[in-house]
């Protein structure tokens, strides 16, 4: 990144081969729509370089990139582009995944993310940001404007949660 | 303990936050009793699904879409730097001001020829080159490399009027990543009280994300009252952009640790 700040633009192509993942799936697990979740990674790849001057390596990339992407989102669920969030998402991955061959994986990772949609938005983002994007709680608490022990104590109340949903509600077996 | 202390317990133990004879302590609690041993299993499975899940990926389009935007972002810049001298306004501008600063240099060059300090003299004449390298750049590239190669502080501390032309750099370039590189720039000589008035100020008045992120982090790295009361202002500022909230809301967390 202190390449691309440099004026090395053509590196940005590497950070976006390397993280773009990563911020879609961030996207689709909080908005439940591949369309936008599409629209909105490529969003955060531009302003990452238009703010790249903002970079001061002070933080890890990946958490100053989050800022962004967090930013993003948010910003953009304040215009309303889009009225409403698609949950047809769950099914269209459903069907593709279907097809595909490690279904006992897939049912647990549809579960989870059933169970997961079915938190608070804040206890949602704070378990997609931890245990799947496997941000530090610093990381995390600095991007949602947290103190690092508020936000473990959330991040504990949301895994007690989840798992209740999962066993209790959803009944699934483990 | 009751269930939810042991299930507290059970949380902590996977978060890695128990030591090892409190986690010693539980498994024994948890052997011993057959419900628990299920909901530890239950939470030990769930950790291991969270920690399966896999990134989902976007379509090629998006991929396809970014190479495309960033070699067009690339031909922009390369075609501005071609159209060099065709924009007219603020070069009529710099010109203005490179009018007035060269009468203040030839003031301060007789003043020092007056003086017959040679060494004086030859700073000034320096001062002058350096200055007029500056006004003379009419891409913003050209600007900008300007500004790194005359003002690099390892060449030593600025004198008051360098410090002053970047200062006015900051406050009328039209270009934001011209004033960013004034903003880095500055941001080396935080020590001087007029530069952390001129960034204040200028935050005021800057409209463009990128700078007033960078002015942002720069003034939450100073303990000072004043700057504070700057960062509390544009986190109370609901016309702010919400990214430039949040960094001055975090840097506000760096700077008392006890602000939320």
């Amino acid at each position: 990144m202190s390449l691309v700040a440099g004026g090395e633009i053509k590196k940005a192509a590497l950070l976006f081969d390397r993280y773009h993942a990563n911020v879609y799936s961030y996207l689709l697990r909080v908005n439940k729509n591949k369309m936008l979740a599409e629209d909105l990674t490529q969003n955060v790849f531009e302003k990452m370089i238009k703010y790249r001057n903002s970079y001061n390596g002070k933080k890890s990339f990946k958490a100053w990139l989050f800022t962004i992407v967090r930013n993003t989102n948010i910003d953009h669920h304040r215009k309303r582009k889009y009225s409403s969030l698609d949950d047809s998402y769950m099914q269209v991955e459903s069907k593709e995944k279907d097809a595909q061959e490690r279904l006992e994986v897939k049912e647990k990772n549809e579960k989870l993310m059933a169970a997961l949609n079915r938190l608070p938005s804040e206890e949602k983002e704070i378990l997609i940001l931890s245990k799947f994007e496997k941000m530090k709680y610093s990381e995390i608490s600095a991007l949602m404007g947290l103190t690092e022990s508020a936000l473990k104590v959330k991040a504990h109340r949301s895994i007690k949660k989840l798992r209740n949903i999962l066993v209790n509600d959803m009944r699934y077996e483990y | 303990m009751n269930i939810e202390k042991i299930e507290d317990r059970m949380v902590l133990a996977l978060e890695g936050a128990l030591s090892n004879s409190e986690f010693e302590t539980l498994m024994k609690v948890i052997n011993e009793n057959h419900e628990y041993t299920l909901i530890w299993k239950s939470y030990q499975e769930m950790y291991q699904d969270m920690e399966d899940v896999l990134p989902e990926t976007p379509s090629s389009e998006v991929a396809t879409k970014f190479h495309e935007w960033l070699d067009n972002y690339q031909e922009e810049k390369v075609i501005n730097i071609a159209q060099k001298g065709v924009k007219k306004g603020p070069i009529m501008l710099w010109r203005k001001w490179a009018g007035v600063a060269a009468i203040f240099i030839g003031v301060l060059g007789f003043w020092s020829m007056y003086q017959s300090n040679r060494q004086v003299e030859g700073t000034l004449a320096d001062m002058s080159k350096q200055m007029e390298r500056l006004m003379e750049q009419q891409s913003t590239s050209e600007r900008i490399k300007a500004i790194r190669v005359n003002f690099n502080p390892e060449k030593g501390d600025l004198s008051n009027t360098m410090i002053d032309v970047l200062i006015q750099v900051l406050n009328t370039d039209q270009s934001s990543n011209v004033r960013l590189a004034a903003v880095e720039t500055l941001a080396q000589f935080m020590d001087k009280e007029v530069v952390r008035e001129a960034l204040i100020k200028h935050l005021a008045l800057e409209e463009d994300g990128g700078v007033k992120l960078t002015i942002i982090t720069i003034l939450g790295q100073q303990k000072n009252e004043k700057i504070k009361t700057t960062l509390e202002n544009i986190v109370n500022d609901d016309s702010q952009e919400k990214f430039v909230i949040d960094e001055a809301h975090m840097q506000l967390i760096r700077f008392d640790q006890i602000d939320i």
